[in-house]
């Protein structure tokens, strides 16, 4: 499978300039910034956002951080009972109390910072008792249309539970899912009770949707009073394919609602409304009702913004008079599964004062972390760069760069390769460098003794440079290969003339141009916390001996030579990673610009 | 402070204005008792223009600047509170307002009594505040309301800060001598 780079999602990462050069492809082939994947120990895989799935740990309001619980949540419209927010901009509005000249102390909502309050700034005073707010909401024909779908389906599927044979037993699930979609959970179900009728992808958006007022959709079944709605012969007439003739008429329905509409009813019954005491005689469009009031106003920040009219769903308002604060929406706290094993990777506490996990496996602290500390041109379309790799763990961290894997070498729009790679096993300490074990000791030692000046720069710590030598083009016998999961191999060419300059202190004044604008390559990386080729024969010693002249004699195309790694049993131990690179040529050292 | 240790902390009746050293004050401004005008702040009086003539008990904080350019005086009522970096360039203010940070006031703009400009909020020029007009600026627009509820916290507070100011100000900064 071909990596992908996408767009970072976090916010923090977004508008950074350094944060898109450097991804880890996700075992999914996506590709993101090594803060926003997980690792799964069991599996040990990475874990993208696509590759998790979620449940709601607990509800709690931003502002007064108290704890909700989810039925309590659903009940409040997943709002915070307390809180309220600006109207205007959108702050956590305070309550103040003030006297009159007759002593008699009011209550009232007032924005610091806009100045926004509810006794002066709307037409009329805002009252927010819970009891006023109750029945304003009860009031709304949203609400009302809700509840009758509720009622019904609730009904029939107590009327159906006590059926049980398999026809009924489709209805039931049917019945259920609705209930759920449309109504306010009562109980927290577990993971695998929702999984049965639920794609994985939908179950994330059952507790996160809010139960605003839901649009007017046809799909949704009308009632009629006193109908049942899933019988047989509702669910078909409920299931008419479409036709070309309904195809057409929806066409002609989509150009029709971009000519405006007349209205041929007197308008508004609001007496209040003076706007169109003069705009009687003129044709009135369903669109642009408040047309004469906004020619009327003088000042446009009298309209409210796209912004705030969002904000209130029922009314959306043009006028910012009419515009009224409401609860504050509560956020979530999550606990995250990993989507292959369903076990935890991400568990928070549950008391929203704490911000500390219970179960955090973020891949920033097990995957080794990279970063450039240089790159630059050593002719032209050749370039070398300078690894620094980072052992976040506590051990050794043992790695290496396999010839050849399953699936792609490479990205699809990548215009770089690699052509030289260190091809033996190398390790990077760890955090506390305590071995115990005397045969990693001697393993490590051994390591350690191969190593390769050409390759590696320094190592201290739990960090290493290494040294790579890539070329721009690939060879199109990669690319050739589009199979999803056939074994690929890494076709090294080293080009003759390339002078292996291993004094990396020479400064070379020539300016180099660059082909593209930023270039694109892949490196694949294998580590796992045991040794690669320890672990896998015994007679590893040898192995690594019998390997390491051909490499420092000259550097044979690899892929048939005995120093790939046989597949083996224990190659569920070690983690592949894909490291997708994406560097703009102004950040090489020596790039013509 | 002179006041012994002994005496309860009784509210004292404030006997003249305290100007910082730091601040930049023309000639011909008359400031009244009870004002406190901080570091670094500057009420200017440009060439040819008239004088600036400042109340009873105004608070000037810092980096604010107050400029006159017009030959007509400018007026400046009792109470108002103009906070860090505040810009007024306006005809005449009257008591009781609140400037909030980094506001501008521009020229030849008229603010009456109990009027609150929000932080960062531009007044255009030629305009007529009236009694109780709130002035507030979010991302997208600039509202503009009737509400008394800033002032009366406002005035809520005022005494008190003012108290503060003239307790600990000439413990930490010298001040300009005044002739009073």
């Amino acid at each position: 499978m071909y990596s992908q780079r996408l767009e970072n999602t976090y916010q923090f990462n977004k508008n950074l300039t350094n944060h898109d050069i450097i991804k880890y492809s996700c075992n999914c082939g996506k590709s993101y910034h090594l803060t926003e994947l997980y690792y799964c120990i069991s599996c040990l895989k990475t874990n993208c956002k696509f590759c998790i799935t979620e449940d709601i740990d607990c509800y709690y309001c931003p502002n007064c951080l108290e704890h909700i619980s989810s039925a309590e949540a659903s009940l409040n419209g997943n709002r915070c009972k307390k809180c309220f927010e600006c109207p205007m901009c959108f702050n956590v509005l305070t309550y103040s109390a003030s006297t009159n000249a007759n002593g008699v102390e009011t209550f009232f909502l007032n924005c610091t910072f806009c100045k926004w309050n509810s006794i002066n700034s709307g037409e009329k005073e805002f009252r927010f008792d819970s009891h006023s707010i109750k029945a304003k909401n009860e009031e709304s024909e949203a609400y009302i249309q809700l509840n009758k779908v509720l009622e019904i389906v609730n009904k029939e599927s107590a009327e159906l539970s006590s059926l049980k044979d398999k026809k009924t037993l489709t209805r039931i699930k049917i019945a259920q899912a609705m209930k759920q979609f449309l109504g306010q959970q009562s109980k927290h179900q577990k993971h695998s009770q929702r999984k049965n009728f639920l794609k994985s992808d939908e179950q994330r958006w059952i507790n996160s949707s809010v139960p605003e007022p839901l649009p007017d959709n046809n799909l949704l079944p009308k009632i009629t009073p006193g109908s049942s709605l899933l019988t047989n012969a509702n669910i078909k007439k409920g299931l008419t394919p479409i036709t070309t003739e309904d195809s057409d008429k929806m066409q002609q329905d989509r150009v029709q609602s971009r000519i405006f509409n007349k209205i041929e009813s007197t308008l508004p019954t609001n007496e209040n409304n003076t706007l169109f005491d003069d705009a009687e005689t003129k044709d009135q469009y369903d669109d642009d009702l408040d047309l004469d009031q906004l020619n009327k106003i003088e000042d446009a920040d009298e309209i409210s913004t796209l912004a705030q009219r969002l904000h209130q769903i029922p009314t959306q308002s043009k006028s910012l008079k009419k515009l009224e604060p409401h609860h504050r929406p509560l956020l979530t706290r999550r606990s995250k599964r990993c989507k292959r094993c369903d076990r935890l990777l991400i568990k928070p506490d549950v008391n929203p004062g704490k911000t500390e996990f219970k179960r955090q496996h973020f891949a920033y602290s097990y995957l080794p972390r990279i970063h450039i500390s240089k790159i630059n041109w050593i002719d032209n379309d050749l370039f070398e760069m300078f690894l620094v790799f980072n052992n976040p763990l506590h051990s050794h961290l043992f790695m290496n760069f396999p010839m050849e894997i399953k699936g792609s070498m490479i990205s699809l729009d990548d215009n770089a390769q690699l052509v030289d790679l260190y091809q033996n096993e190398t390790f990077i300490g760890g955090l506390l460098d305590e071995t115990d074990d005397m045969e990693k000791e001697a393993h490590i030692q051994q390591l350690k003794n191969l190593e390769d000046a050409r390759y590696f720069i320094d190592r201290k710590d739990n960090r290493l440079k290494l040294r790579f030598i890539g070329k721009v083009g690939v060879e199109n016998s990669v690319f050739d290969n589009n199979g999803q999961d056939e074994v690929t191999h890494l076709i090294i060419h080293l080009p003759d003339q390339l002078l292996l300059n291993t004094d990396e202190n020479t400064i070379n004044e020539k300016k180099f141009n660059s082909k593209f604008e930023n270039i694109k390559f892949t490196i694949c990386l294998e580590f796992s916390t045991k040794s690669l080729t320890l672990n896998n024969n015994n007679n590893s010693s040898s192995n690594i001996a019998s390997t390491t002249p051909k490499d420092e004699n000259d550097n044979t195309p690899l892929g048939s030579s005995g120093t790939l790694q046989p597949p083996s049993e224990s190659a569920s131990q070690k983690t592949l990673l894909k490291i997708l690179f994406d560097i703009p040529s102004k950040n090489f050292t020596n790039t013509q610009l | 402070m002179s006041t012994s240790p002994s005496t309860p902390p009784t509210p004292q009746t404030i006997t003249k204005s305290l100007i910082c050293q730091d601040c930049t004050v023309s000639t011909g401004v008359q400031i009244a008792i009870g004002t406190v005008v901080h570091p670094k702040a500057s009420v200017i009086i440009n060439e040819g223009a008239g004088p600036i003539i400042i109340g009873e008990n105004n608070i000037i904080e810092e980096l604010v600047q107050i400029i006159n350019k017009s030959p007509e005086p400018l007026n400046i009522g009792s109470n108002n509170i103009f906070e860090v970096g505040a810009y007024i360039e306006c005809k005449s203010i009257g008591s009781g307002n609140v400037f909030e940070p980094k506001c501008k006031v521009l020229s030849n703009t008229v603010i009456n009594d109990q009027c609150s400009i929000g932080a960062g909020c531009i007044v255009s020029e030629n305009r007529i505040l009236e009694n109780n007009t709130v002035i507030s600026q979010t991302s997208s627009s600039q509202i503009e309301i009737k509400s008394s509820i800033p002032y009366e916290n406002h005035t809520s507070i005022h005494t008190s800060h003012l108290e503060l100011l003239h307790k600990s100000i000439p413990l930490f900064h010298t001040m300009k001598k005044t002739q009073l």
